[in-house]
């Protein structure tokens, strides 16, 4: 049995190729039933997002010639030709481990972030939904979302905002305190703003100042806020908490002298301003003004390199938790494959061992109880310390790859396809002539 | 004198370990540092608990026995007081600023309460119950006050120069501080001055005096009246939060000076506090 993780990524392949490979969800069930219908394909998972596109599967057969980008290509519906260059195939333990990663945001074009995690639930419920999803890429995937929860807690791959309204909305609350009770000023009705907005709905209030009142009005009809002239600017500004400004002003709009009556009449409440637009429309004196808390887009930017640092610097050890899960999920994979011969083995030599102590009770004659029980014991003994260390020798070497050889060798040595005839069928005969004599 | 006291350094200990782990959860940011030190906090003041309740049983008024025991009693209150606070509004930051104060409260305590001391007939008058209580509640209140003022001026100062990474998920909202500031300052000064007051009342009857102008005395009327102007700044004047976050903080000094110092002096009818 192999597993087989093989795809591209934002690393690998420039968008024009991810975008040539995306499948939508409504395909993805269709495409993954026809992947188990090719020979030896037991299993099959695909992780398609913006950033991604992954294939996972178990194999049966081991099969070494089996052409990887073939599959991914007839997975995506497009040639060979298009995928090979950009492709990485993994196998195995490394195959879990790479999906791990993926988990745990340590693949992804944003360090940590989370989104991937729903788009994991959704492609395995896709493939359970396709009856696609056997034992192996079940305890795949659930182990995969249980790392990336692990990862996430354990290091701070997530930790920092790393984007411009993220940082907004968490220093907003960590300024003003409840966003229920918070109000905002948004200057200027553009793109910039309503995308604001939109990260900021949930507050108490809000303002929209413009210099054309009509644009204001559309986006406060939008948002449930109040359109305000720009003339009304400082009015609103003490009683606002938060206030975004990103108007195409080519001179600042807010400025110092204003600020100071504004900041007096708001008494200890903190104040404070995201200025978004370039040339900046908040004067950095007012930044200087006590309880005023001034941001322009260069300070965020600056925070959000900062935390992306902090997230990278947390790598190495993400790397290891994936690494030691995928370990501990492969030891049970490839034992997986064992387990039917072990059980065999195990039952032919309980056979033997019942069929020689029912000859050897037989002709013993009476025995009492306790003498019957340590007869017992020890035949059970002996069987379990001559089979005992080899099996668990074998479920060693089939962690690490070596399963297969020594699963044949096993099979042979004990001839455990020949259906048991020759033991088994001597056996009861032997016992019926003893028991007549 | 029982061996009790000395028995507070076990929670003395506590509070030291869980207030060098809160300070760690704010200056390396780390969430379980934390964690770690709630748990010490809450065994330190379950132990302390307990002596306190052996203490009790031992001399009901033992709370003005000297500055051992009301230090003792109010590093409980204030232990107490921050373990609700944590739960309920998320202030874990103020640990880093309380739980120091409740350990030197213990240790100023212990080193304090060598040689024995009566409880003087003074003090069985029924005014005790309101005037102790009531004054080293506002103690309480007024470190409380102190911890928020100091943590709003650190987060302000970080907010200011930008950055963000060693504010965010670590300290309180800066608005929530100045909230519980205000309340706080509110609360001990309203405390202070039912203290002041029974206080008066008590020393007419006692010594047919109302106000001596002892060094305790002299020494509470500058904190009363650094936390009145505070509150007439903050409730009229609406001023801004900084410059009323550095008078709280002189107040609190000042406060400590009432208590400690004025306590250890010995000179006036205040000696046994």
């Amino acid at each position: 049995m192999r597993l087989l993780a093989a795809g591209v990524n934002h690393k690998t392949a420039p968008i024009g190729v991810r975008e040539k490979l995306a499948l939508h969800p409504d395909h993805q069930a269709q495409v993954l039933r026809k992947l188990v219908e090719l020979p030896d394909i037991v299993e099959s998972l695909i992780l398609s997002t913006c950033n991604r596109f992954e294939l996972y599967v178990v194999e049966s057969a081991g099969r070494a010639d089996l052409l990887v980008e073939d599959l991914v290509a007839q997975a995506a519906g497009v040639g060979a030709a298009v995928v090979q260059p950009h492709l990485y195939v993994y196998e195995n333990a490394e195959a879990a481990q790479h999906l791990f990663e993926v988990a745990s945001g340590a693949d992804s074009m944003v360090l940590g972030e989370c989104e991937v995690v729903g788009q994991m639930r959704e492609a395995a419920d896709i493939a359970r939904g396709a009856r696609t999803l056997g034992t192996v890429l079940t305890r795949l995937t659930d182990r995969a979302l249980e790392t990336g929860k692990r990862a996430r807690s354990e290091t701070s791959i997530d930790q920092g905002c790393v984007s411009l309204a993220s940082i907004a909305v968490s220093l907003s609350r960590q300024i003003c305190g409840d966003p229920r009770r918070t109000t905002v000023l948004v200057v200027g009705a553009g793109g910039t703003a309503e995308l604001t907005l939109q990260r900021l709905v949930a507050t108490r209030k809000v303002f929209i100042a413009n210099r054309t009142l009509s644009r204001a009005r559309g986006l406060a009809e939008s948002f449930g806020g109040h359109a305000i002239p720009l003339s009304d600017l400082y009015e609103a500004m003490v009683e606002a908490d938060v206030v975004v400004a990103s108007t195409h002003a080519p001179h600042p709009i807010i400025r110092e002298p204003e600020m100071r009556s504004v900041v007096r009449a708001r008494g200890a409440r903190p104040l404070f301003l995201i200025d978004l637009a370039v040339p900046r429309d908040v004067d950095p004196a007012v930044g200087n003004l006590e309880n005023v808390f001034l941001y322009d887009i260069d300070s965020l930017e600056g925070s959000i390199a900062d935390a992306l640092r902090g997230r990278e610097s947390q790598l190495p050890r993400v790397r290891e938790i994936c690494g030691e899960a995928a370990e501990e999920f492969w030891t049970w994979a490839a034992s997986l494959d064992l387990v039917p011969t072990l059980l065999q083995l195990r039952e032919r030599a309980e056979a033997v061992r019942q069929r020689e102590l029912d000859r050897a009770l037989a002709l013993m004659g009476e025995l009492t109880p306790r003498q019957q029980k340590h007869l017992h014991l020890l035949t059970k003994r002996i069987v379990q310390g001559l089979i005992h260390g080899p099996l668990d020798r074998v479920r060693a070497k089939a962690a690490n790859g070596d399963g297969a050889a020594y699963l044949s060798v096993l099979r042979e040595l004990f001839s455990l396809d020949e259906s048991s005839i020759e033991p088994g069928d001597r056996a009861p005969v032997e016992t019926e002539e003893d028991a007549d004599e | 004198m029982s061996s009790l006291p000395g028995l507070l350094a076990l929670p003395a200990a506590a509070y030291l370990v869980s207030g060098t782990l809160y300070l760690w959860r704010v200056l390396r940011r780390s969430p379980r540092a934390g964690t770690w030190g709630a748990i010490a906090a809450l065994a330190g003041a379950l132990i302390h608990a307990g002596v306190l309740v052996m203490r009790l049983a031992e001399e009901p008024r033992a709370i003005a026995a000297g500055v051992a025991d009301a230090a003792s009693a109010i590093s409980f209150v204030a232990v107490v007081c921050f373990l609700i606070g944590e739960r309920v509004l998320g202030i874990g930051a103020m640990g880093a600023a309380v739980m120091p104060l409740a350990f030197g409260g213990l240790l100023a305590g212990l080193g304090s309460s060598v040689g024995a001391r009566e409880i003087p007939e003074q003090l069985r008058n029924p005014w005790f119950f309101i005037h102790v209580p009531s004054a080293l509640l506002a103690y309480v209140a007024f470190a409380f006050a102190f911890a928020a003022a100091a943590l709003y001026l650190g987060e302000a100062r970080l907010l200011r120069s930008k950055r963000i990474a060693a504010v965010l998920g670590t300290l309180p909202p800066l608005d929530q501080l100045e909230h519980l500031m205000y309340r706080m300052a509110a609360f001990g000064f309203l405390l202070m001055t039912v203290g002041m007051g029974t206080g008066a009342v008590w020393a007419e009857e006692a010594w047919h005096r109302y106000w001596q102008w002892t060094p305790k005395q002299s020494a509470s009327l500058v904190t009363w009246l650094l936390f009145a102007t505070y509150l007439h700044n903050r409730v009229i004047r609406g001023s801004r939060a900084r410059s009323g976050a550095w008078i709280i903080i002189i107040g609190f000094v000042s406060c400590l000076i009432t208590f400690l110092a004025v306590g250890l002096l010995r000179q006036d009818p205040h000696r046994f506090l």
